[in-house]
């Protein structure tokens, strides 16, 4: 029937609604000089908004690690700063008052507050801010904050408090306090070397990690923080190995303007939002029915986010922390977010996604070669679900997984991306919806048995008797590696018509393959869970955690 | 003057109903004439055509809200003239567009035309439980007809995600008619 016809049922809608929708007709002609006041103001507030940006978290942040100083004086000190961004600030203001948004949230509500250094500081504030945010990045630690003020310049950097579990000590928890020093490198690389020791004294160690920080930022860093020594051998490639979590590859998802990306920092600012310590990145992806992913570029500064419409933020730039927001600030942030305009990516009317516009049919004709191939592939990801490519690799595979042969340098590639995953284990008979096995590997050290690991769709890893939530997306890395450069186990051959991995023998079609010195064994028995406590010592002893990296929170 | 006022104006078969009506809400009817028929003068016609209907409906009709009781009629007789206008030449103004959207939501054909008082039932129960924003900009869309860009302008957000409001709540007004199985 006819569209008419719903417009004429609309039009008989209630009065007091069309009342409440009337367009303020006054107000119009008002408007149209909003833009010209906003490109007005907005190089004056640009810089600022940059810095602001930074202190994005901060408010979420300080409610969990109180900071240092006491907030009376900083806020006194931040009072004594009349500056030309609070003037912008004010401008903004009195022009969002005239065009009443006030069922909204306010973009930039209060920029003196966010900029608690005021102008003169913010030049310390922008490197002290990544340094911190950057400390954070570290799964197992939780950084004491201390705010940035002009008179602390040259104080240690922060205190580190050290929290992890380790089943082998006599309390769940050690907390330790820790010196911080700073080496920074001459390429910008900043080492934060601190010494810590447990608290029944059982453990001293030096530890050593790396961030990465632009040359404009080290320099002022070294004036700054007192610099201890050059450290003339770390360069950026070292970094990289030291840290893999500061450089964990994201893709990019959408690519969010300067103006929008202001927007949503604000509106994270805005929200009222606490860390989550209790709600997994696993769970995360199980209690949404909406998700954007998206990657904030600043000029020095890049922020992975993950804003799910049940009211969580998975933020990089915490490190990797899962955030409550609410409903109604992850709903507003999605909404911003689709508002942009995605890479590579076009909408879907019919499934409401945004789907790439690289067809898998042409990803077939010319898959990557290499695993950077893939990556590259991967940066125009804005996907909603499993990367395409992903998918369509992981397809080729679901029906007979084989046992992959790993060469060595890949099988370090999957231990850092194990160390780097904040994952946890999955409760037993835990639901964590449809899921398939996508591919099978086994990494076996000298001396010790193998480990299977089975890798599932849904997100997670099978291993040792364990079902490992780490996230589709690292999932999706292990695979990649996994079927891109592995080899898959002998008596496979790849069928091309099928596009899958085939077992040679068809006598041997009812069972699945093995590698690395393994018999054939039968899938269905070995469903059996293993003895618990022998798996998590196996666990332990294969990877070789070290107490300062361990992720695993084992439970009884 | 208050709307009772003028109502009472009305009652009494006052000439100055009329005088205090265009005072009051002369600039929202041409408002609406003007974004769905995009023609000055059409427009102004329109807008005394409302006055005259609303001068035969006023009494025995004692409208609780005069501004959306005007606004219905404005509406009204603005899409038909539309419709008579586009008889003759296709094009103008917002209601091809809106049509095109509204196209989205028609749940799927039924014989059976359900009557117009469980449909606006429905509509308005769906509009009530939309948020607030939300329901605001589909009257904005859907009944004042404005275009996506000054819509877009009133609430301070972007083209963009008007559209994406918009379609969402398509699908979801979709849903509610085919849930409550309102055959158009």
């Amino acid at each position: 029937m006819k569209s008419r016809d719903i417009l004429d049922a609309v039009g008989e809608i209630d009065q007091d609604l069309i009342e409440d929708a009337a367009p303020d007709l006054n107000r119009a002609k008002k408007k149209s000089k909003r833009p010209v006041l906003f490109r007005s103001i907005a190089a004056a507030a640009c810089f600022v908004l940059i810095i602001c940006g930074a202190l994005a978290a901060r408010p979420l942040f300080d409610r969990v690690n109180e900071p240092v100083v006491n907030e009376e004086s900083e806020m006194a000190e931040g009072s004594e700063v009349v500056t030309d961004s609070e003037d912008a600030a004010k401008a903004t203001e009195e022009e969002r008052n005239d065009i009443d948004t006030s069922d909204r949230y306010s973009p930039i509500e209060s920029a003196g507050e966010m900029d608690t250094c005021g102008e003169m500081q913010t030049e310390y504030c922008e490197p002290y801010l990544q340094l911190v945010d950057g400390l954070e990045g570290f799964d197992g630690y939780s950084l004491t904050y201390i705010p940035c003020s002009e008179d602390r310049v040259g104080e240690k950097i922060a205190e580190i408090n050290i929290n992890y579990k380790w089943s082998d000590a006599p309390d769940d928890i050690i907390v330790c306090n820790a010196d911080v020093f700073n080496v920074i490198g001459r390429d910008g690389s900043i080492s934060l070397c601190y010494r810590y020791t447990e608290a029944n004294g059982l453990y001293d160690s030096e530890n050593y990690y790396y961030m990465n920080v632009n040359q404009a930022s080290f320099e002022r860093l070294s004036e700054l923080f007192n610099v201890t020594g050059i450290d003339e051998n770390a360069s950026f490639s070292e970094t990289v190995n030291y840290s893999k979590k500061s450089q964990y590859s994201y893709c990019d998802r959408f690519a969010i303007s300067e103006e929008l990306s202001r927007e949503i920092i604000s509106a994270l600012k805005s929200c009222d939002g606490e860390v989550d310590n209790e709600t997994t990145y696993g769970e995360l992806l199980t209690l949404f029915d909406e998700r954007v992913t998206f990657k904030i570029s600043q000029s020095d500064y890049s922020v992975y986010m993950e804003v799910t419409n049940n009211g969580y933020v998975y933020c990089t730039v915490f490190g990797s922390r899962v955030f409550y927001i609410g409903h109604d600030a992850a709903q507003k942030i999605i909404d911003l977010v689709l508002s942009g305009e995605p890479v590579g990516y076009e909408w879907n009317e019919e499934y409401s996604e945004w789907y790439t516009i690289c067809e898998e049919d042409e990803i077939r004709e010319n898959p990557p070669a290499t695993f950077s191939d893939m990556m590259a592939l991967r940066e125009m990801d804005a996907g909603f679900s499993l990367n395409p490519y992903v998918t369509y690799l992981a397809s080729k595979i679901k029906l007979a997984p084989p046992y992959f042969i790993l060469a060595d340098s890949l099988l370090e590639n999957i231990e850092d991306i194990f160390r780097s995953i904040d994952g946890r284990m999955l409760s037993p008979n835990e639901d964590v919806g449809p899921a398939y096995e996508c591919v099978k590997f086994k990494i076996s050290r000298e001396g010790r048995e193998p480990l299977e690991f089975h890798v599932f769709s849904a997100g997670y890893i099978s291993f040792g008797g364990f079902d490992y939530m780490v996230g589709t997306d690292v999932v999706e890395k292990i695979i990649s590696i996994v079927v891109l450069e592995g080899e898959p186990a002998d008596g496979y051959v790849w069928n091309k018509s099928e596009e899958r991995w085939q077992i040679v023998s068809s006598d041997e079609s009812e069972t699945y393959g093995c590698g690395v010195g393994y018999d054939t064994y039968d899938y269905e028995e070995d469903t059996a869970p293993y003895e618990t406590e022998t798996a998590i010592e196996s666990v332990i002893e294969t990877w070789e955690y070290e107490t300062e990296t361990a992720i695993f929170e084992y439970t009884e | 003057v208050t709307d009772s006022e003028i109502i009472r104006l009305y009652f009494e078969r006052s000439e100055r109903a009329i005088e205090e009506t265009d005072r009051a809400y002369g600039k929202y009817c041409r408002y609406i004439s003007f974004e769905i028929l995009r023609n000055k003068e059409d427009s102004e016609e329109i807008v005394n055509d409302t006055y005259l209907k609303t001068w035969d409906a006023i009494p025995p009709q004692n409208p609780p809200i005069l501004k959306s009781f005007l606004g219905k009629i404005v509406r009204g007789l603005a899409i038909n003239r539309l419709e008579y206008n586009n008889a003759q030449k296709r094009g103008g103004g917002q209601i091809d567009a809106v049509l095109d959207e509204l196209y989205d939501c028609l749940p799927s054909y039924d014989e059976n035309n359900d009557d117009g008082e469980h449909i606006r039932e429905v509509i308005n129960s769906f509009l009530r439980s939309l948020p607030d924003e939300k329901r605001r900009i589909f009257i904005r869309r859907y009944w004042y007809l404005s275009p996506i860009a000054e819509i877009a302008e009133s609430f301070s957000i972007s083209e963009g995600k008007v559209k994406m409001i918009l379609m969402r709540a398509r699908k979801e007004l979709k849903k509610t008619l085919e849930k409550e199985e309102v055959y158009l």
